[in-house]
């Protein structure tokens, strides 16, 4: 049973080889020519409850979703905890931090062309935890205190360091990785630090303090800011502003952000008991003001995006369980109209754990 | 003869272990008073106690789980009605039961008659019992009649009572001995020793061990979209050991001392849930207890009996998981319970047929731990019971006050928090027609359970100002008892209704992803109706067929708020429909028997979402088994197999349960 095991797991890396071999001999670079009018949607799942989760595609032209397309694609799941994605040139490349993998896919047919097993080679990392593509390379950084870098043409890892426990959400910025070290498995004893990583050397270049809980790097409008949790407790998750000479000067209480054109876009629900009130601002970085957000709000925010290429704003939600958001039930995301804020229609996911919302990068 | 049995009796009266003694053969079993003695074999008294009880009781004793073909102790949890048992699959993975919708931590363990305790998660675990040194398991819902009890053992909804093997026939100098082996798939090895020694008068001791080892590497199927793979559960080792001291002393024929020290060590790696592609574990449980325990009971007079026990429990759990993503590689939690328990009780018999008994338990609880944030939680609990019962005529009533003071205090609240709760319950059994084993009755029964610590003071978890849960029960019900013909010398039906409330229920909340909180957000609404059916059919002489069944059905339906997406649907776990059924035929060569049990689908969510959905299942064995009688000893051999037909299936989502497998077993006694 064993060995039929074995041979079978064989015989599936052997086509994932194979259809490596027919994929073009040349850089995978993005080719926005060929971006469609649709946005990816990570759904998380929930796997302690047995609910699976998988990559849902919003279509701006018809309004509506594409349930779990891997799945309808490859009769097969996309793996458990889908955590982070990138779309970038030819393929989709989305982690799982449960299962271990990265799923390098088609971003036409969603067709496989490989899965890679993280847990059998430990030692590039595992616990995919965000994505970052740049220059043919995609960037993951690995919750077990990794940076790995993929090629995109060979489809493997070709280089991988240690940064420090707990890496999560890693940006681009000024063409380095910052990598915020979160050490979210230390609790209470969290991180308070960040490093920047060189992507051609993959060697770190610098390391600097940081708020309490880093757990978000982003660049909005050229300056970089980094969103800090705090402990879930008596800490406030803030949002800090970076600057070049690695000080950092606290923006304003935050628990989602995302770049919003030239602005950053905040929402705080706040980590306390009883009732709290919930604040959704506007950050702009040339005036440092902080404005109130007007924007029609969802149930439960889960997570903002910003499409620039399309000028559509994102916002995912939980579907509300009484006085609190389900992780169970399928969430949705709210599609807005970039330059007037309008909502332009509601996509039911029909899956649970919206977690990572990404298009095509550039 | 006569003499000495009247002198035998009430020896052997005060000898029993929570008045529940129960030999293989002939026992005295006495009622609460301790003065109304009958002999009686131990199956009469076993079916008796259930059915003219005033609240549910069912037991299987030894003997039943072998003609019934019971094979370990998840199968004989699921032969008793009423009970959803939450089973992570394999002989490795965690077994707890919840009854009749409570939840698992509504349901008390006792062991000999003495409350187990879990002060962390509220819930014992019942895979460390294997069945070799247990003489029976009674499942009492709601109070039992027998009001001579410590008061902890009714301060739960449901209890389940592990009776181990009996002491050691103190009449006679002859050591008693038990070596048994079994064997089994999936490299189990699982050796047992019992001795039992008396000095032919008043002394007696035994002593057993146990050992088992499983690789429990069983078959398993995933099912991946259009993908079906055959893999084998991995890191899922078990190595368990367990051994047993018990004494008794009678220094009079209306008093005895009785003694245990218990020892039992577990560890087993964990396998964890079933993850695509990913079949990677190193997580590892290992579990250790020791405690040492003594109890002394005495008649006072004719009116009067005195109970007396105190305990020391110590239990320590060490959980590692090798994972990078923790500092330095490794997740490594340790946490150390203590408990100091003593417990009193005092019965009184003013008239015949009156009984009054007043219990004062207290004891004391500590947790530590080697988390960065531990809140050091400190709990004193005291508890006092009034109980009534009254025969007279063809009816039986009972009635019970507990009032309960619980005091907690840990580092996040020094100042501590007091609860006193005062729970009344009541029973009455009724036999309408004079000369026939057919009784009808009727209980209700208030109690509450406590917040766990975990559930009080875990990190990014716990909520200190939570309240105790509140469950309410009523039960009416009806037994029926008839030897019919010759041919079919015995059948017994009993067919119960029920409905409670559970209300405070304590529930995890999400502020976020991170951050869980616990609330006393639920309540609960459970209408099911449990009925049971035995019978012997003797269609030649040597030779019966022994027909056994239960089945249960619960709605347990959530009625928190209309807003809740759960409102009224079923609760996470909970099958409408299950069930067990055995086929026994006896036969001077050898015994053969066909069971089954199994249940209807389940969700793993309370919000019942379609792709949570787990299939139901039937799982059906066979035993056969001969015990052969040789010079002064017997030689039992008994050949299991599991799960004939290779049903897939799972109780937990992504915890599959063994396909089929097979056991062999040979047991020794002299």
């Amino acid at each position: 049973m064993k060995m039929y095991y074995y041979f079978a797991a064989m015989a599936f890396a052997a086509a994932g080889l194979a259809s490596c071999s027919e994929d073009k001999n040349e850089p995978d670079v993005p080719e926005l020519e060929k971006t469609t009018n649709h946005v990816y949607v990570l759904n998380q799942g929930n796997f302690y409850n047995g609910i699976e989760g998988g990559l849902s595609v919003i279509s701006y032209d018809t309004k509506s979703v594409a349930p779990n397309v891997f799945k309808d694609a490859n009769n097969r799941s996309l793996g458990d905890t889908p955590q982070c994605g990138v779309a970038y040139g030819s393929k989709v490349y989305v982690g799982t931090s449960v299962s271990n993998t990265i799923e390098i896919m088609d971003r036409e047919s969603y067709l496989s062309y490989k899965q890679i097993r993280l847990s059998e080679n430990p030692e590039n990392g595992t616990s995919p935890y965000s994505m970052v593509a740049h220059n043919g390379k995609v960037f993951i950084s690995m919750y077990d205190g990794y940076l790995a870098r993929l090629d995109t043409l060979t489809m493997t890892i070709d280089k991988s360091i240690a940064v420090g426990a707990n890496p999560d959400q890693i940006a681009l910025y000024k063409n380095k990785i910052y990598v915020p070290i979160s050490e979210g498995m230390n609790w209470p004893n969290y991180g308070t630090t960040a490093c920047v990583v060189d992507p051609e050397t993959m060697t770190i270049e610098k390391t600097f303090t940081v708020g309490l809980n880093p757990t978000q790097f982003l660049e909005a409008d050229g300056h970089l800011f980094c969103l800090c949790k705090g402990n879930y407790g008596d800490i406030a998750s803030k949002l800090y502003e970076v600057y070049s000479d690695f000080s950092i000067r606290e923006v304003c209480p935050a628990t989602i952000v995302a770049s919003y054109g030239d602005k950053v876009a905040v929402i705080d629900q706040p980590f306390v008991e009883g009732d709290p009130i919930i604040n959704y601002s506007l950050y702009n970085p040339q005036n440092g003001e902080v404005k109130e957000w007007g924007i029609e709000r969802p149930d439960y925010a889960n997570n903002i995006f910003y499409d620039a290429t399309k000028d559509r704003l994102l916002i995912s939600s939980y579907i509300m369980n009484g006085m609190y958001p389900s992780y169970d039930m399928p969430g949705y995301v709210n599609v807005y109209d970039g330059s007037n804020e309008s909502l332009l229609f509601k996509a039911d996911l029909g899956a649970a754990g919206p977690a990572c919302i990404f298009t095509h990068q550039k | 003869m006569r003499k000495r049995r009247q002198l035998l009796i009430p020896m052997v009266l005060v000898a029993a272990p929570a008045v529940q003694a129960e030999a293989a053969t002939v026992v005295v079993q006495p009622d609460s008073a301790g003065t109304e003695l009958q002999e009686l074999h131990v199956t009469a008294s076993r079916e008796s106690r259930e059915l003219k009880s005033t609240a549910p009781v069912h037991t299987l004793d030894a003997s039943r789980m072998l003609t019934t073909g019971v094979t370990d102790i998840s199968d004989a949890l699921r032969r008793l009605p009423g009970v959803n048992l939450r089973d992570y699959g394999g002989s490795g993975g965690m077994k707890t039961v919840s009854v009749r919708g409570l939840g698992t931590q509504h349901t008390g363990v006792l062991y000999d008659g003495v409350a187990l305790g879990d002060v962390q998660g509220g819930q014992i675990d019942l895979s460390r019992y294997s069945l070799d040194n247990v003489s029976s398991l009674t499942l009492n819902i709601g109070d039992a009649d027998d009001i001579f009890v410590p008061a902890r053992a009714i301060a739960t909804a449901t209890t389940l009572s592990v009776n181990t093997m009996r002491s050691p026939d103190l009449m006679s100098r002859r050591p008693e001995l038990t070596l048994k082996l079994r064997v089994a798939s999936f490299t189990t090895l699982n050796p047992y020793l019992r001795l039992g020694l008396s000095n032919g008068s008043n002394l007696g001791m035994t002593l057993s061990g146990e050992y088992t080892h499983a690789k429990n590497d069983y078959p398993i199927t995933i099912r991946n979209g259009s993908a079906t793979t055959h893999e084998r559960r991995q890191n899922s080792q078990l190595n368990l050991g367990h051994v047993e001291w018990n004494g008794i002393w009678k220094p009079t024929a209306a008093s005895s001392l009785q003694a245990k020290a218990y020892w039992f060590d577990n560890s087993r790696q964990l396998p964890g849930p079933v993850t695509y592609y990913n079949s990677v574990s190193h997580e590892r449980l290992r579990e250790r207890n020791v405690f040492g325990q003594l109890g002394y009971r005495t008649r006072l007079g004719d009116r009067f009996s005195l109970r007396a026990m105190v305990k020391y429990n110590w239990a320590a759990s060490r959980y590692q998981d090798e994972d990078g993503r923790y500092p330095g590689g490794q997740l490594d939690q340790r946490y150390y319970q203590q408990e100091e328990y003593a417990s009193a009780a005092l019965l009184y018999r003013p008239v015949a047929g009156l009984d009054l008994a007043y219990a004062a338990d207290f004891w004391h609880n500590s947790l530590r731990s080697n988390l960065n944030k531990d809140n050091h939680p400190l709990r004193n609990s005291l508890l006092q019971s009034l109980s009534l019962k009254w025969k007279v005529w063809r009816l039986t009533a009972t009635a019970r006050g507990l009032l309960s003071i619980v005091h907690d205090k840990s580092d996040s609240a020094p100042d501590g928090k007091t609860e006193t709760r005062l729970s009344p319950s009541a029973g009455v059994s009724l036999q309408p027609v004079a000369g026939e084993e057919w009784y009808v009755r009727a209980s209700y029964k208030n109690i509450f359970r406590m917040p766990t610590f975990n559930e009080l003071y875990f990190d990014h978890y716990g909520t200190v100002n939570l309240k105790p849960e509140i469950a309410d029960q009523l039960n009416v019900g009806t037994t029926w008892s008839r030897e019919v013909t010759s041919w079919l010398p015995r059948v017994d039906v009993t067919v119960d209704g029920y409905l409670n409330f559970v209300s405070n229920k304590i529930v995890a909340m999400p502020y976020n992803m991170f951050v869980w909180t616990m609330t006393n957000l639920g309540r609960v609404r459970i209408l099911g109706l449990d009925a049971t059916l035995n019978a012997d059919f003797r269609p030649a002489e040597g030779h019966d067929l022994l027909l056994s069944g239960n089945y249960s059905y619960q709605r347990a339906a959530p009625r928190t708020d209309r807003s809740m997406l759960d409102w009224m649907k079923q609760v996470a776990y909970t099958p409408l429909n299950s069930g067990a059924w055995s086929l026994t035929w006896k036969n001077p060569w050898v015994n053969a028997v066909a069971h089954g049990s199994g249940c209807s689908a389940r969700y793993s969510t309370s919000n019942n979402i379609p792709s949570t959905r787990i299939a139901g299942y039937m799982e059906i064995g066979f035993t056969l088994y001969r015990e052969i009688q040789l010079r002064g000893c017997s030689l039992e051999l008994r050949a299991d197999l599991v799960n004939a037909l290779d049903r897939r299936y799972e109780i937990i989502a992504r915890y599959p349960m063994p396909g089929r497998s097979w056991s062999a077993t040979v047991t020794f006694r002299l």
